[in-house]
Protein backbone atom coordinates (compact mmCIF):
# COMPACT_ATOMS: atom_id res chain seq x y z
CA UNK A 1 0.00 0.00 0.00
CA UNK A 2 1.33 3.43 -0.94
CA UNK A 3 0.25 5.36 2.11
CA UNK A 4 2.12 8.57 1.64
CA UNK A 5 1.99 10.90 -1.31
CA UNK A 6 5.07 9.98 -3.32
CA UNK A 7 5.76 13.63 -4.13
CA UNK A 8 6.65 14.24 -0.51
CA UNK A 9 10.27 15.34 -0.27
CA UNK A 10 10.71 14.70 3.41
CA UNK A 11 14.30 15.96 3.48
CA UNK A 12 13.40 19.57 2.75
CA UNK A 13 11.40 20.18 5.93
CA UNK A 14 14.01 19.76 8.66
CA UNK A 15 15.13 23.37 8.79
CA UNK A 16 11.59 24.74 8.76
CA UNK A 17 10.52 22.29 11.48
CA UNK A 18 13.41 23.02 13.81
CA UNK A 19 13.19 26.80 13.52
CA UNK A 20 9.41 27.03 13.84
CA UNK A 21 8.07 29.18 16.67
CA UNK A 22 6.87 28.97 19.39
CA UNK A 23 8.23 25.40 19.34
CA UNK A 24 9.30 23.00 16.57
CA UNK A 25 6.36 22.02 14.40
CA UNK A 26 5.29 21.81 10.77
CA UNK A 27 2.16 21.37 8.67
CA UNK A 28 2.50 19.32 5.47
CA UNK A 29 -0.37 19.41 2.99
CA UNK A 30 -1.49 16.50 0.80
CA UNK A 31 0.34 14.09 3.08
CA UNK A 32 -1.42 10.82 2.31
CA UNK A 33 -2.20 9.32 -1.05
CA UNK A 34 -5.54 11.00 -1.78
CA UNK A 35 -7.51 7.81 -2.44
CA UNK A 36 -6.14 6.28 0.76
CA UNK A 37 -7.15 9.34 2.77
CA UNK A 38 -10.73 9.04 1.51
CA UNK A 39 -10.84 5.36 2.41
CA UNK A 40 -9.39 6.01 5.84
CA UNK A 41 -12.07 8.58 6.55
CA UNK A 42 -14.74 6.14 5.41
CA UNK A 43 -13.43 3.47 7.78
CA UNK A 44 -12.94 5.93 10.62
CA UNK A 45 -16.56 6.99 10.45
CA UNK A 46 -17.55 3.37 11.06
CA UNK A 47 -15.49 3.13 14.25
CA UNK A 48 -17.04 3.45 17.68
CA UNK A 49 -16.24 6.84 19.21
CA UNK A 50 -16.49 7.31 22.96
CA UNK A 51 -17.42 10.71 24.37
CA UNK A 52 -14.70 12.04 26.67
CA UNK A 53 -15.50 14.80 29.10
CA UNK A 54 -13.30 16.37 31.75
CA UNK A 55 -12.16 19.79 32.97
CA UNK A 56 -9.68 19.90 30.06
CA UNK A 57 -11.70 18.58 27.13
CA UNK A 58 -14.89 17.52 25.51
CA UNK A 59 -14.39 15.34 22.45
CA UNK A 60 -14.97 11.90 20.97
CA UNK A 61 -12.27 9.30 20.56
CA UNK A 62 -11.88 5.76 19.25
CA UNK A 63 -10.06 3.07 21.15
CA UNK A 64 -6.39 2.62 20.34
CA UNK A 65 -6.40 1.55 16.70
CA UNK A 66 -4.38 -1.55 17.52
CA UNK A 67 -7.73 -2.99 18.60
CA UNK A 68 -9.68 -2.00 15.50
CA UNK A 69 -11.59 -4.60 13.51
CA UNK A 70 -11.25 -2.54 10.31
CA UNK A 71 -8.70 -4.14 8.03
CA UNK A 72 -7.64 -0.80 6.53
CA UNK A 73 -7.26 0.94 9.87
CA UNK A 74 -5.27 -2.02 11.19
CA UNK A 75 -2.99 -1.81 8.15
CA UNK A 76 -2.57 1.90 8.81
CA UNK A 77 -1.77 1.19 12.44
CA UNK A 78 0.88 -1.32 11.33
CA UNK A 79 2.30 1.30 8.98
CA UNK A 80 2.33 3.98 11.70
CA UNK A 81 4.41 1.70 13.93
CA UNK A 82 6.78 0.66 11.16
CA UNK A 83 10.44 1.54 10.70
CA UNK A 84 9.52 3.20 7.40
CA UNK A 85 7.12 5.65 9.08
CA UNK A 86 9.57 6.44 11.88
CA UNK A 87 12.27 7.04 9.25
CA UNK A 88 10.08 9.48 7.30
CA UNK A 89 9.22 11.36 10.49
CA UNK A 90 12.91 11.46 11.39
CA UNK A 91 13.74 12.85 7.96
CA UNK A 92 11.09 15.55 8.29
CA UNK A 93 12.02 16.59 11.82
CA UNK A 94 15.68 15.72 12.24
CA UNK A 95 14.75 13.93 15.47
CA UNK A 96 15.91 10.43 16.31
CA UNK A 97 12.66 8.46 16.52
CA UNK A 98 11.92 4.83 17.27
CA UNK A 99 9.29 2.81 15.43
CA UNK A 100 6.15 1.94 17.40
CA UNK A 101 2.83 3.78 17.43
CA UNK A 102 1.91 5.14 20.84
CA UNK A 103 -1.79 5.60 21.49
CA UNK A 104 -2.85 5.91 17.85
CA UNK A 105 -6.53 6.81 17.80
CA UNK A 106 -9.19 8.60 15.84
CA UNK A 107 -10.62 11.83 17.22
CA UNK A 108 -13.87 13.56 16.43
CA UNK A 109 -14.71 17.08 17.55
CA UNK A 110 -18.37 17.80 17.08
CA UNK A 111 -20.06 21.16 17.52
CA UNK A 112 -19.08 22.66 20.89
CA UNK A 113 -16.21 20.21 21.47
CA UNK A 114 -12.72 21.45 22.43
CA UNK A 115 -9.40 20.61 24.08
CA UNK A 116 -7.93 23.26 26.37
CA UNK A 117 -4.26 24.18 26.77
CA UNK A 118 -1.78 21.43 27.71
CA UNK A 119 1.70 20.20 26.67
CA UNK A 120 1.18 16.47 25.81
CA UNK A 121 4.09 15.43 28.04
CA UNK A 122 3.44 11.83 29.05
CA UNK A 123 6.04 9.07 29.47
CA UNK A 124 8.52 9.08 26.57
CA UNK A 125 6.53 10.84 23.89
CA UNK A 126 8.90 12.73 21.56
CA UNK A 127 6.78 13.68 18.57
CA UNK A 128 3.04 14.17 18.16
CA UNK A 129 1.41 13.78 14.77
CA UNK A 130 -2.10 14.43 13.59
CA UNK A 131 -3.51 13.67 10.15
CA UNK A 132 -6.62 15.73 9.51
CA UNK A 133 -9.44 14.01 7.70
CA UNK A 134 -11.78 16.97 7.96
CA UNK A 135 -13.42 18.74 5.09
CA UNK A 136 -14.57 22.28 4.51
CA UNK A 137 -13.31 23.96 7.69
CA UNK A 138 -12.74 27.72 7.52
CA UNK A 139 -11.48 30.18 10.09
CA UNK A 140 -14.99 31.09 11.24
CA UNK A 141 -15.70 27.43 12.06
CA UNK A 142 -13.12 27.33 14.88
CA UNK A 143 -11.68 23.89 15.67
CA UNK A 144 -8.21 25.15 14.83
CA UNK A 145 -5.01 23.74 16.32
CA UNK A 146 -3.61 26.52 18.51
CA UNK A 147 0.01 26.96 19.62
CA UNK A 148 0.95 29.05 22.67
CA UNK A 149 4.18 30.79 23.43
CA UNK A 150 5.48 30.63 26.97
CA UNK A 151 6.62 32.95 29.72
CA UNK A 152 8.99 31.42 32.25
CA UNK A 153 7.89 27.98 31.14
CA UNK A 154 4.14 28.62 31.53
CA UNK A 155 1.78 28.98 28.54
CA UNK A 156 1.22 32.63 27.75
CA UNK A 157 -0.62 33.72 24.59
CA UNK A 158 -2.01 32.11 21.45
CA UNK A 159 0.50 32.79 18.67
CA UNK A 160 -0.49 30.48 15.81
CA UNK A 161 -3.67 28.76 14.70
CA UNK A 162 -4.00 26.12 11.98
CA UNK A 163 -7.24 25.25 10.27
CA UNK A 164 -7.67 21.43 10.10
CA UNK A 165 -7.23 21.10 6.34
CA UNK A 166 -8.17 17.92 4.56
CA UNK A 167 -5.26 15.42 4.30
CA UNK A 168 -2.74 17.61 6.06
CA UNK A 169 -0.24 16.37 8.61
CA UNK A 170 0.63 18.47 11.64
CA UNK A 171 3.56 17.34 13.74
CA UNK A 172 5.26 18.94 16.72
CA UNK A 173 8.04 18.10 19.12
CA UNK A 174 6.71 17.24 22.58
CA UNK A 175 8.56 19.22 25.24
CA UNK A 176 8.00 21.22 28.39
CA UNK A 177 6.97 24.18 26.23
CA UNK A 178 4.82 22.46 23.58
CA UNK A 179 1.65 24.15 24.84
CA UNK A 180 -1.29 23.74 22.48
CA UNK A 181 -5.04 23.38 22.34
CA UNK A 182 -7.87 22.60 19.96
CA UNK A 183 -10.17 25.58 19.60
CA UNK A 184 -13.86 24.93 20.16
CA UNK A 185 -15.67 23.72 17.06
CA UNK A 186 -18.14 26.54 16.40
CA UNK A 187 -19.63 24.84 13.34
CA UNK A 188 -21.93 21.93 12.67
CA UNK A 189 -19.18 20.14 10.73
CA UNK A 190 -17.49 17.05 12.15
CA UNK A 191 -13.73 17.40 12.65
CA UNK A 192 -12.12 13.98 12.13
CA UNK A 193 -8.44 13.19 12.59
CA UNK A 194 -6.10 10.29 13.33
CA UNK A 195 -3.23 11.01 15.67
CA UNK A 196 -0.58 9.47 17.83
CA UNK A 197 2.92 9.86 19.16
CA UNK A 198 6.38 8.55 18.41
CA UNK A 199 9.10 8.04 21.01
CA UNK B 1 -32.64 39.99 52.12
CA UNK B 2 -32.46 36.24 52.76
CA UNK B 3 -35.67 34.42 51.88
CA UNK B 4 -37.60 33.98 55.14
CA UNK B 5 -38.20 30.31 54.29
CA UNK B 6 -34.53 29.62 55.07
CA UNK B 7 -34.95 31.04 58.57
CA UNK B 8 -37.66 28.60 59.57
CA UNK B 9 -36.53 26.17 62.28
CA UNK B 10 -37.80 23.13 60.40
CA UNK B 11 -36.03 24.16 57.20
CA UNK B 12 -32.78 24.94 59.03
CA UNK B 13 -32.80 21.42 60.46
CA UNK B 14 -33.37 19.98 56.98
CA UNK B 15 -30.55 22.05 55.50
CA UNK B 16 -28.07 20.99 58.18
CA UNK B 17 -28.97 17.35 57.71
CA UNK B 18 -28.76 17.57 53.90
CA UNK B 19 -25.34 19.22 54.08
CA UNK B 20 -24.07 16.59 56.47
CA UNK B 21 -25.47 13.65 54.46
CA UNK B 22 -24.88 14.77 50.90
CA UNK B 23 -22.12 17.32 51.30
CA UNK B 24 -23.91 19.83 49.05
CA UNK B 25 -26.74 22.24 49.61
CA UNK B 26 -28.40 24.21 46.81
CA UNK B 27 -30.80 26.94 47.94
CA UNK B 28 -32.83 28.56 45.14
CA UNK B 29 -34.54 31.99 45.46
CA UNK B 30 -32.04 32.78 48.17
CA UNK B 31 -32.52 36.56 48.44
CA UNK B 32 -35.58 38.72 47.85
CA UNK B 33 -36.24 39.74 44.28
CA UNK B 34 -35.46 43.45 44.67
CA UNK B 35 -32.08 42.79 46.26
CA UNK B 36 -31.26 40.27 43.56
CA UNK B 37 -32.24 42.63 40.73
CA UNK B 38 -30.05 45.36 42.26
CA UNK B 39 -27.04 43.01 42.28
CA UNK B 40 -27.83 41.84 38.76
CA UNK B 41 -28.04 45.41 37.54
CA UNK B 42 -24.64 46.29 38.99
CA UNK B 43 -22.98 43.28 37.38
CA UNK B 44 -24.65 44.09 34.04
CA UNK B 45 -22.98 47.52 34.08
CA UNK B 46 -19.53 46.23 35.05
CA UNK B 47 -17.10 44.99 32.43
CA UNK B 48 -14.60 43.39 34.75
CA UNK B 49 -10.88 42.71 34.42
CA UNK B 50 -9.92 39.69 32.33
CA UNK B 51 -7.98 37.03 34.21
CA UNK B 52 -6.48 34.52 31.79
CA UNK B 53 -3.88 31.86 32.33
CA UNK B 54 -4.30 29.31 29.50
CA UNK B 55 -3.56 26.21 31.55
CA UNK B 56 -5.45 27.36 34.65
CA UNK B 57 -8.43 29.69 34.15
CA UNK B 58 -10.25 32.33 32.14
CA UNK B 59 -12.84 34.66 33.66
CA UNK B 60 -13.49 38.34 34.39
CA UNK B 61 -12.83 39.61 37.87
CA UNK B 62 -15.51 42.05 39.07
CA UNK B 63 -14.50 44.83 41.36
CA UNK B 64 -17.91 45.26 43.00
CA UNK B 65 -18.68 45.22 46.71
CA UNK B 66 -22.05 43.80 47.59
CA UNK B 67 -23.10 44.72 51.15
CA UNK B 68 -25.09 41.50 51.32
CA UNK B 69 -21.96 39.36 51.02
CA UNK B 70 -20.39 41.10 54.04
CA UNK B 71 -23.62 41.32 56.01
CA UNK B 72 -24.19 40.01 59.53
CA UNK B 73 -27.34 38.36 58.18
CA UNK B 74 -25.38 36.17 55.75
CA UNK B 75 -22.60 35.44 58.27
CA UNK B 76 -25.19 34.39 60.85
CA UNK B 77 -26.97 32.15 58.35
CA UNK B 78 -23.72 30.46 57.36
CA UNK B 79 -22.73 29.92 60.99
CA UNK B 80 -26.10 28.32 61.77
CA UNK B 81 -25.99 25.95 58.81
CA UNK B 82 -22.28 25.04 58.77
CA UNK B 83 -21.30 25.55 62.40
CA UNK B 84 -18.40 27.73 61.24
CA UNK B 85 -17.76 31.44 61.25
CA UNK B 86 -17.55 33.10 57.85
CA UNK B 87 -14.75 35.62 58.05
CA UNK B 88 -13.19 35.73 54.58
CA UNK B 89 -14.30 37.99 51.74
CA UNK B 90 -16.07 36.72 48.69
CA UNK B 91 -14.36 36.82 45.30
CA UNK B 92 -16.70 38.02 42.52
CA UNK B 93 -16.22 36.64 38.99
CA UNK B 94 -18.08 36.61 35.70
CA UNK B 95 -17.96 33.66 33.30
CA UNK B 96 -19.12 33.76 29.68
CA UNK B 97 -18.33 32.02 26.38
CA UNK B 98 -14.76 30.57 26.37
CA UNK B 99 -14.31 30.99 30.14
CA UNK B 100 -13.38 28.09 32.42
CA UNK B 101 -11.26 26.97 35.34
CA UNK B 102 -9.09 23.82 35.29
CA UNK B 103 -7.97 21.41 37.96
CA UNK B 104 -4.45 22.42 38.93
CA UNK B 105 -1.97 21.60 41.66
CA UNK B 106 -1.86 25.31 42.58
CA UNK B 107 -5.47 25.06 43.67
CA UNK B 108 -5.25 21.91 45.79
CA UNK B 109 -7.34 22.89 48.77
CA UNK B 110 -8.01 21.87 52.28
CA UNK B 111 -11.06 20.68 54.10
CA UNK B 112 -13.70 23.26 54.86
CA UNK B 113 -16.64 24.84 53.11
CA UNK B 114 -17.01 26.48 49.71
CA UNK B 115 -19.90 28.88 49.24
CA UNK B 116 -21.13 30.15 45.89
CA UNK B 117 -23.80 32.69 45.14
CA UNK B 118 -24.97 32.70 41.52
CA UNK B 119 -26.15 35.92 39.89
CA UNK B 120 -27.31 35.62 36.27
CA UNK B 121 -29.95 36.93 33.89
CA UNK B 122 -31.69 33.73 32.86
CA UNK B 123 -31.91 30.03 33.55
CA UNK B 124 -28.79 28.18 32.48
CA UNK B 125 -28.67 25.14 30.20
CA UNK B 126 -26.19 22.52 31.41
CA UNK B 127 -25.27 21.67 27.81
CA UNK B 128 -23.64 25.12 27.52
CA UNK B 129 -20.91 24.16 29.99
CA UNK B 130 -20.43 26.50 32.97
CA UNK B 131 -21.28 23.77 35.46
CA UNK B 132 -19.53 23.73 38.81
CA UNK B 133 -17.92 20.31 39.13
CA UNK B 134 -16.28 18.80 42.17
CA UNK B 135 -14.08 15.89 41.14
CA UNK B 136 -13.04 13.30 43.67
CA UNK B 137 -14.31 9.97 44.96
CA UNK B 138 -17.91 11.15 44.44
CA UNK B 139 -18.16 13.64 41.61
CA UNK B 140 -20.68 16.41 42.18
CA UNK B 141 -22.03 18.49 39.30
CA UNK B 142 -23.98 21.68 40.02
CA UNK B 143 -25.71 23.63 37.26
CA UNK B 144 -25.83 27.34 38.17
CA UNK B 145 -29.28 28.74 38.88
CA UNK B 146 -30.15 32.43 39.19
CA UNK B 147 -30.32 33.72 42.79
CA UNK B 148 -29.13 30.47 44.31
CA UNK B 149 -26.69 29.84 47.14
CA UNK B 150 -24.61 26.66 47.08
CA UNK B 151 -22.72 25.36 50.10
CA UNK B 152 -20.25 22.52 49.57
CA UNK B 153 -18.70 20.65 52.47
CA UNK B 154 -15.28 20.21 50.98
CA UNK B 155 -12.97 17.31 51.70
CA UNK B 156 -9.33 17.49 50.66
CA UNK B 157 -9.77 14.99 47.81
CA UNK B 158 -12.48 17.16 46.23
CA UNK B 159 -11.29 19.73 43.70
CA UNK B 160 -13.65 22.12 41.93
CA UNK B 161 -13.60 23.47 38.43
CA UNK B 162 -15.97 25.44 36.21
CA UNK B 163 -16.61 23.65 32.92
CA UNK B 164 -15.64 25.54 29.76
CA UNK B 165 -18.58 27.59 28.43
CA UNK B 166 -19.25 26.81 24.76
CA UNK B 167 -20.76 28.88 21.94
CA UNK B 168 -24.28 27.60 22.59
CA UNK B 169 -24.40 29.95 25.59
CA UNK B 170 -24.23 32.84 23.12
CA UNK B 171 -24.22 36.05 25.21
CA UNK B 172 -25.41 34.51 28.49
CA UNK B 173 -23.08 34.80 31.48
CA UNK B 174 -22.78 33.61 35.07
CA UNK B 175 -21.85 35.90 37.95
CA UNK B 176 -20.28 33.90 40.78
CA UNK B 177 -19.48 35.13 44.28
CA UNK B 178 -17.22 32.53 45.88
CA UNK B 179 -15.56 32.02 49.24
CA UNK B 180 -13.69 29.17 50.94
CA UNK B 181 -13.42 28.98 54.72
Amino acid sequence: MEWINNNLESGKFVDKFGKAKPFPHIVIRNFLNEAVAERLLGELKQEKFTFKDSDLFQLNQTDDLKFTKSRLLKEFYDYARSKEFAKIMSQITGLKLSPGALDLAGSLYKSGNYLLCHDDRVEDRKLAYIIYLSKGFEEKDGARFVLFDNKKGKPNTEVKKYIPEWNSLLIFEVSDISFHSVEENFSDKDRYAIGGWLH
Amino acid sequence: MINSLYKEVRVIAQMKEALEQQGVLLLPEFVDEKSYQDMLSRIRKTKGEKNYSPAKFSFSELNIKFDFLKSKELASFVRIVTGRQLSEDFELMKFSHKDFTLLHDDFVGKNGFDIYFFIMENEWDASWGGNLVYSGKDTKIITPQPNSLVIVKKKSDMQPFIKYINNFAKKEWIGIAKVHF
